[in-house]
Formats: C-alpha cells, structure tokens, sequence
C-alpha cells in the first residue's frame, strides 16, 4: 500500500506541494506523536523527521485520509527506531494500541482538530471538582497534595477524582468520535 | 489550535506526559488534555521549510553506510582495542578460553555506574598511574633490579627471588624450576598451617599428595622474616575472618546494587580475570606458565578457582611486595614533585617493602613514620623533609609532621592537619573537625587558632623563636608562641605527655581512622575508583552503603592489625574483581542519566586516556578523538569506526561492508575524520540535547540546590566541567534576566550549554 501511496512515477500530473503538506498535516502527526507517548520536544523532532522522511521520495497524494495514515505509519516507525536504538523499553505493544486508539478517535481529520473539539464538549460535562482537578493537573502543573489541598480532600481522593475525571472523558471521547 | 507555539515545559524524565502519579497511564488522553489545558502546542514547521526541504533532498537516494547498531559495534570494538593494547598485546589470537572458565557458572553478574566503573579495573587504572611514576622518577632512584626476580621470566616468575632458587637448587632435592616446568606443582592456600610452618622434607621418596604440591618457594622462606599472619594459630584465625570480611563486602556491595536497581551483566573470563589480578597485585601480566600453574590449582581445589589460586601466590610473593612498596610511596611521596634526595627515596622504598614483606600493619607503619628518628637517611625523616621543604601547605601527608616540627613551621603543620581532616572528612563521611574550628578547650593551653595574623607572628622576625623541636607551636592573641599538644583529625585531643610526636604516632597506630585513607587508597587502587566518591555524588550513588563499607574495612584492618597483603587480599577475593571489564561505549554513554553523568565519567575515566583527548572535554571532541585513536587499532583498519569506507560501491547487496573493505582513504585521516565527524554529530543531536534537555532543566530547577550549585551540576552534566568564574558570574546574570525564575533560566542554560553539540 506504501508503494501505491508513494510511487508516483506513473502519474506526473499529481504532483505534490511540500508546503501544503506540511501545512495541513504537521499538526495531526504531532499530536499522534503525543498521543502515543512522545513528550513535546521529541514529538516536535519526530514530526520535522517524518516530513524529512516522506519528502526524500516523490509522493502523491490520494486522499487526505490516505496521507494521514501514511504519515503516521511513517512517524510509528521513526520512533520505535529511535526506541530500538536507545535500547529502551520495548514499547511497540502499547504502541500498536495507543495507535489504534488514535486512529480512532481522528479518523479521516487529519489534523485532529475534531477531536480536541469533542474533547472541549466532554470536558464541560465534567463536575466542577473534576474539571478544577484536571485543569490544576494539566494547566498549572499542580501536584496531587496540592490539588488535594485546594479541593479539601485527600491525596488518595484526589488521584481517584482525577483517574475517574479522564475515564468519563474516555467515554465520552469515544462516543463522540465513533463514525 | 495553531497559534504561535508557546514555550515547551519541560517535562520529568519518567513522566513525560504530566501523568498524575499512579493512575495508569494514559499518554493519548493526557496529551489532550496537556495540550487542551496547558502549553503544549504543535510546532510550526512551516518556518523550517528551507531545512527541511534541504535535509530531504541531502538524504535521498542514500542508503546510510551503517547502521546505529554497526556503529555502536564499532565503537565498542574500539575500546576492546584500547583494553588490548594497554596490555601490551593484540586482541588477535587472544581468545579466552571460556570452556575452561570456572567463573562462567556463576550468574552473579552486575551493570550499572558501578559496574562500569569497576570495569576498568587494573589495566587503564593502574597501569598509567603506574608508568607515568615510573616516568617522573629518574632511573637511578628506583629500586635496582638486581635484587628482584626478572619480570615476566616464565616460571620463574612464581618464586620468590632468585636467591631462593639459588638456595633451593643447592638442597638435595629436585630443582624447583625443572619440577615446574615438568609438572607445576599445585600451591595450597597460601596461609594454609601445613604447607607454612611444617616444610616437607622431598629428600624423602614418596610425598604424600597435599605435600608433594606444596611449591617450594614456600618451604624456602627461612632467609627471610616470617609474616606474622602465617604463625599456626593465626593461620586459622585470619582465614576465617578473611572469608567473613569478602563475605561482608559481597553483601554489602550487593545490597548497594540491588538498591540502585543495577542490572545484571557476566562475569568476565578467566584470561581477563587473571590480567586483571596480575596487573593490579605484580603490575605485569602473567606469564603462560603461571596461567597453567593457576588452572591446575584450581581444579585441584574446587574452593579456589584458578585466578584466585594465582591471586593468592602473587598477593604472597616478592613482586607483590616491591609493587606495592612504590604504590604506597606514591602515596606518601607525591611523584609529581621533584626528588632530590634519591639515596633517600631509594632508602624510603626499600623500607616501605620490608615492613609489606614483614606483614607490619598499616598503623605500625604510620606511626613508625611518624615516630622515627629524625637523622640520616631514616625513611621518616627524609619523608618529613621533603614535605616540609616542598612547604606543600595542602598536602594531607604534612598530618605527621605536626607532631615534630624541627623548624618551628606550625602554619603549614596545622593547614596540613586541616587538610587531612577535611579530606578524612570527605572520603569517610566522618565528620571532621576542621582545626579552623578546634576551640582552645581541646587544646592545652590559651591559643588562638584559625587566626591567620596569630599564625603569622610565629614567622615574624620580631616573635621569640620556638626552641623545643619537638612541640607544636601556636601563638595567642598577644603574639606569644606557646607550645601545645596536636590533636588527632577526630578533634579528640590526643593525651598529654611530654612527647607529643610519640602521641599523634601512637594515635595512628590505635585509632581506625587513621586507617580510612589507606584502605580507601588501596581500594581506589584494585577497583579503580575510590570506595566512597568525594565529588559529585549524591546518596543515589550508594553513598550511605559505600561509607559504611569503608567504615567496616577500616575497622577491621584496625582490629587485626592488618597488614597492606591482608587487606589487598579481602578486597581481590571479593566479587567486585571478577566482573567483565567492561567500556562504556559512545551510545550508551551519552544515552545516560544526566544526573550521572558527570560523576560516572569520572569514575570511569571514559575517554580519559586516549592520546588524542581534548582539552576541554566536550563529548563530541572526546568522540573525535576516540575515532581518531581508532583508525589505525589493531593493524585492521576496518575495526576503528574512522577507517571505514566512506562510499558504497558495492551498493544493495551488501550496503555497510562492515569489516569487509579496505578504508578508501587510509592515507587521508582528515577526509575520514570528516565524515566521522558529521556522523557523530548527527548520532549526538539526534539523541542526547533534545531528548534531554527537558529533564536535565527541571531536575536542576526543581532541586533544592543555590543556583551556584545548579549552575556548577549543569557545567558537569553537559560538558563534563566545572565553570569558571567567568561562567558563573555570566550564569548569575542569566537568572536575573529570566527575573529569577529558575526553571526558565536553567533551560537557557542547558539549552546553551548543549547547543555546541
């Protein structure tokens, strides 16, 4: 399929733009990265690879959808390579899950940008506690003892809040995102 | 969602998506939410187009010469060369016998910042320590070889000297050499009662099995002093207590490993085991019959596996004695500094190898140093002598002249008490008294210490001169120079009696911690790095553990009045000595924990002795060199990762060529060096600064350290050095720049830092 998406010898008029590719897809190979367990440095670095990657062959484009799982594919093996050379954990298990869970939930979006929409929407569901928690979590960079603090409760309450706060969100994501 | 990209925060290294603690991880989820909630943002590749256009069109159509894998390979090749060649000898034809490698059974293996450092045990360890002694001292002042066994002499090299041959051919029994070479006898446990003190008589026809094995050079030693730990009581004695003290320090080290969760590796072979152990107990490496005489032995006593059998003879041999007689002259004489007196220096040696061979202990050694006479060619006065007319105020060995002082010079002696006691303090985890601080309570008389214009007056023309050279003189606040007694580097002050030079000797003979250093010395010596690490180490490193090891050790070489050959003798019989020696390749050394960085390239001396290391040890430069080192290793230019060919002209079928081409430019050294240059380069920045430079950041902003403290770990984990004072102040200024927020501006540092990789 690889080929297919990649040869394009046989078709001249299909040319590619570099530009426009890189414009419409950045965003949605770097949050796949994240998502499946990139931290942001490395995830900013692996989508710059990608393109690197994918635009030393000539390439057409199908579809957007067709591009979207191409680069993906592409990222995938950029960082289990980087894995396999550092010799870290082997991670592909979880990987190949944390992939399908993306793919998911983005579909044909190739940016993602439906997905972080839907996620707004399920995130305003939330309790008030639980969205407090998260937002302490994720935009403060609070620790549990002070979320626990701020919210009255204890640490181990605080954790439960927060793991059940992103199972609903889950739920909910899915839900939303199922075509 | 694309806005202009706020700035990245850094991210913990074991929690790189700001997962909370222990609710499973979730990295899709949490990327949402992080990028929802927080700072997170794509990045806009658009303004790398240019770059990225240019890298593409750079890369294609090349299939990459090698792999990561090769390439590691290849390094790791490398520092196999740099082992073999340090010992003399090519890789080639070397291979160990694994079959017949006892130690091969056992799993105890370890890997880790401890491993590596003990990895490099005695052949990079010593031996350049050694040569470069050898260098500075001029030929004349080293001990005549004449009165030592040739090195390396086949098997001869098992006995003692050749007197003891000599002497052994004129009995009417067989030759000791001959019976080597015919059938290498098989040595007892060299404190075993039977063999020692029972000689048998081989005028006799048939030996019984035990005693027919019982080497010669045993029996032959009449003509010298008997060692007090081979008496028949003792015998059994310091047997047991030797296999109690390995057992402590395996268990010990173990718990240590188990805690900083080291994984394991293997043992090394027999072949390297026996290298390791002669380098570091005879400095030389064994000869091919000693090899054989330490194979049977062991078979002939499953206890004793046949480097140990080995270790044991040499441990009790002459060459143990006079390599170590200059090891411990090396640390009581700094050989950096220039030697006049060389009858003196070879008068010191030669007394330093008679109290190892007379088994003395380390506190009858100390305190005779201490407490000898003063005229001619003593060893201890030519030892005060020189420290006191080099007036080297930081050198710990000046400890002993406080307890003298024939020229009055009580400044130097107090710095240097100072010193000992603050080195003491740093090496044992004791807490030592800095004599700064010593308050004139522990003294005997009103003075006035830490006072330097007190201190100075003693030097004033216009002062009354010290008269009694054997006090310790002091002057109070008046400019009166009194006499004083010295106290002992636990701040405990040291009874009174008329002599304080015979007190501070006896001190060192009773007190353990006076052993610390030397047992420190020797371990750092074997081992290759000392026992407890005194810079850049934090309690993750074991220090807890470390010091506690040191402390038993110390302790028990007090207790028993342990001799340099017992103490060599627990720490060689322990597991430390048996692991692989092993070199930390490229990759792996910069795929390393930041926070251990620094502190495990010192240990590990990486790079460290390579002829072409630059000055200021950035890891791509010291890469740069190892490559350049490794272009023309072992006589095969295709095993150094700069000899290898730069183009691919046999294409598909075979697109690395590893090992299997001759370098396309051998005579060419830049153009090679060039390419390897960019290849490093590329391996570095692909892995170490951007992956790291988050974690590195908000490990150092988020600690608990002054920013000086963090500014100096940052200089130590990115280029492996202290800052100037240049550097720091410029560091203190980026912080205010930041507006003090540490964690901003301990990434600009680190980002800075990094950026000339």
């Amino acid at each position: 399929m690889l080929d297919e998406l990649t040869d394009s010898s046989n078709s001249p008029d299909a040319a590619w733009d570099a530009e426009s590719l890189i414009a419409e897809h950045q965003t949605g190979v770097w949050r796949y990265l994240r998502a499946i367990g990139c931290d942001p440095s490395l995830a900013d670095d692996l989508t710059q690879e990608t393109f690197v990657a994918v635009l030393k062959h000539p390439f057409q484009n199908f579809s957007q959808a067709a591009t979207a799982s191409y680069l993906r594919r592409v990222a995938f093996h950029l960082l289990v390579t980087l894995r396999r050379r550092q010799e870290r954990f082997a991670v592909t298990d979880d990987m190949e899950m944390l992939d399908r869970d993306w793919s998911r939930w983005a579909g044909c979006d190739a940016s993602g940008n439906e997905v972080i929409d839907a996620l707004a929407d399920c995130f305003s569901r939330l309790t008030k506690r639980a969205q407090q928690s998260l937002k302490m979590r994720f935009s403060e960079n609070a620790t549990r003892e002070q979320i626990a603090r701020s919210l009255g409760i204890t640490e181990h309450g605080a954790k439960n809040l927060m793991q059940r706060a992103k199972l609903q969100l889950r739920q909910c994501l899915e839900e939303k995102t199922k075509r | 969602m694309n806005a202009i990209p706020p700035p990245v925060q850094p991210q913990g290294p074991n929690d790189p998506q700001g997962n909370d603690g222990d609710s499973p991880p979730d990295p899709a989820m949490d990327s949402l939410l992080r990028e929802w909630l927080g700072e997170d943002a794509p990045p806009n590749l658009l303004r790398n187009l240019d770059a990225i256009h240019h890298a593409a069109k750079n890369q294609s159509g090349d299939t990459p010469l090698f792999t990561n894998d090769e390439l590691i390979a290849a390094v790791h090749r490398a520092f196999k060369d740099v082992d073999a060649d340090r010992r003399g000898k090519s890789r080639v034809g070397t291979t160990p016998n694994h079959s017949a490698n006892p130690l091969t059974a056992n799993p105890l293996t370890r890997w880790g910042a401890l491993a590596l450092a003990a990895s490099l045990l005695g052949v990079i360890a010593v031996y350049p320590f050694w040569r470069s002694r050898e260098a500075k001292r001029p030929l004349t002042t080293q001990i005549p070889t004449q009165e030592f066994p040739p090195i390396g002499s086949g098997s001869e090299s098992l006995f003692e000297n050749k007197a003891d041959v000599a002497q052994s051919k004129n009995e009417s029994t067989p030759s000791p050499v001959l019976q080597a070479k015919v059938d290498p006898p098989i040595a007892p446990m060299p404190r075993d009662a039977v063999a020692t003190t029972q000689p048998i008589d081989k005028s006799t026809a048939k030996p019984e099995p035990k005693a027919d094995m019982t080497p010669e050079v045993i029996v032959q030693k009449e003509s010298r002093p008997p060692r007090p730990s081979q008496t028949d009581s003792q015998t059994q004695t310091d047997s047991h207590s030797e296999q109690q003290v390995v057992a402590v320090i395996d268990q010990q080290l173990k718990h240590l490993w188990d805690r900083l969760k080291i994984t394991p590796g293997k043992l090394t072979d027999l072949r390297a085991l026996e290298d390791r152990l002669a380098w570091v107990l005879i400095g030389r490496l064994p000869t091919d019959t000693e090899r054989e005489w330490g194979r049977k032995a062991g078979a002939a006593n499953p206890s004793l596996d046949a480097a140990r059998a080995l270790a044991q003879r040499w441990i009790e041999s002459e060459e143990f004695d006079r390599h170590w007689a200059n090891a411990m002259s090396d640390y009581y004489l700094d050989p950096s500094m220039p030697i006049d007196d060389k009858d003196a220096l070879k008068v010191f040696d030669a007394w330093l190898q008679e109290s190892i061979q007379r088994n003395e202990s380390l506190g009858q050694i100390e305190g005779r140093l201490i407490s000898s006479d003063l005229q001619g060619n003593d060893p201890s006065a030519f030892w005060l002598r020189r420290w006191i007319a080099a007036g080297k105020k930081s050198n710990a060995k000046l400890l002993a002249a406080s307890g003298r002082s024939p020229a009055g010079r009580t400044l130097d002696q107090w710095s240097a008490l100072e010193t000992l006691a603050l080195q003491g303090s740093r090496m044992s985890g004791v807490p030592a008294i800095p004599f700064s601080e010593i308050t004139s309570e522990t003294l005997s008389t009103e003075t006035v210490l830490g006072n330097a214009a007190a201190f100075a007056s003693v030097f004033n023309p216009a002062q009354p001169k010290p008269t009694d050279k054997k006090g310790l003189y002091v002057s109070d606040a008046e400019g009166r120079v009194t006499l004083v007694s010295p106290v002992s580097p636990d701040g405990k002050p040291i009874p009174n009696s008329e002599d304080p030079r015979a007190n501070l000797a006896k001190w060192f003979e009773e007190s353990s911690l006076a052993r610390k250093p030397m047992v420190d010395f020797v371990w750092r010596r074997l081992v290759g790095q000392p026992l407890v690490p005194t810079i850049g180490l934090t309690e993750s490193e074991g220090f807890e553990d470390r010091k506690d090891l040191l402390d038993f050790l110390a302790n028990e070489a007090q207790t028993q009045q342990a001799g340099l050959r017992q103490i060599v003798s627990w720490i060689v019989m322990s597991s430390p000595m048996s692991f692989e020696s092993r070199s930390v390749n490229a990759q792996e050394f910069l795929a390393l924990d930041p926070s251990v960085l620094a502190s495990l390239q010192q240990r590990t001396r990486l790079f460290a002795n390579y002829p072409a290391t630059t000055e200021n040890g950035r890891a791509l430069d010291r890469l740069n060199a190892l490559s350049r080192w490794t272009k023309t290793s072992e006589g095969n230019p295709s095993s150094g990762v700069l000899a290898q060919p730069a183009t691919n002209p046999t294409g598909a079928k075979n697109p690395t060529n590893i090992g299997k081409q001759a370098p396309s430019s051998p005579s060419d050294p830049q153009t090679a060096l060039a390419w390897t240059s960019d290849r490093i380069t590329y391996e570095i920045s692909n892995q170490y600064p951007y992956e790291r430079i988050g974690a590195v950041s908000l490990q150092l902003a988020e600690s608990s350290l002054d920013w000086e403290t963090v500014v100096e770990r940052a200089f130590l984990a990115c280029l492996s050095r202290y800052p100037s004072a240049e550097e720091r102040k410029q560091a203190t200024e980026l912080l205010d720049w930041s507006q003090g927020d540490r964690q901003l501006a301990s990434k600009r540092l680190v980002h800075a830092l990094l950026g000339h990789l």
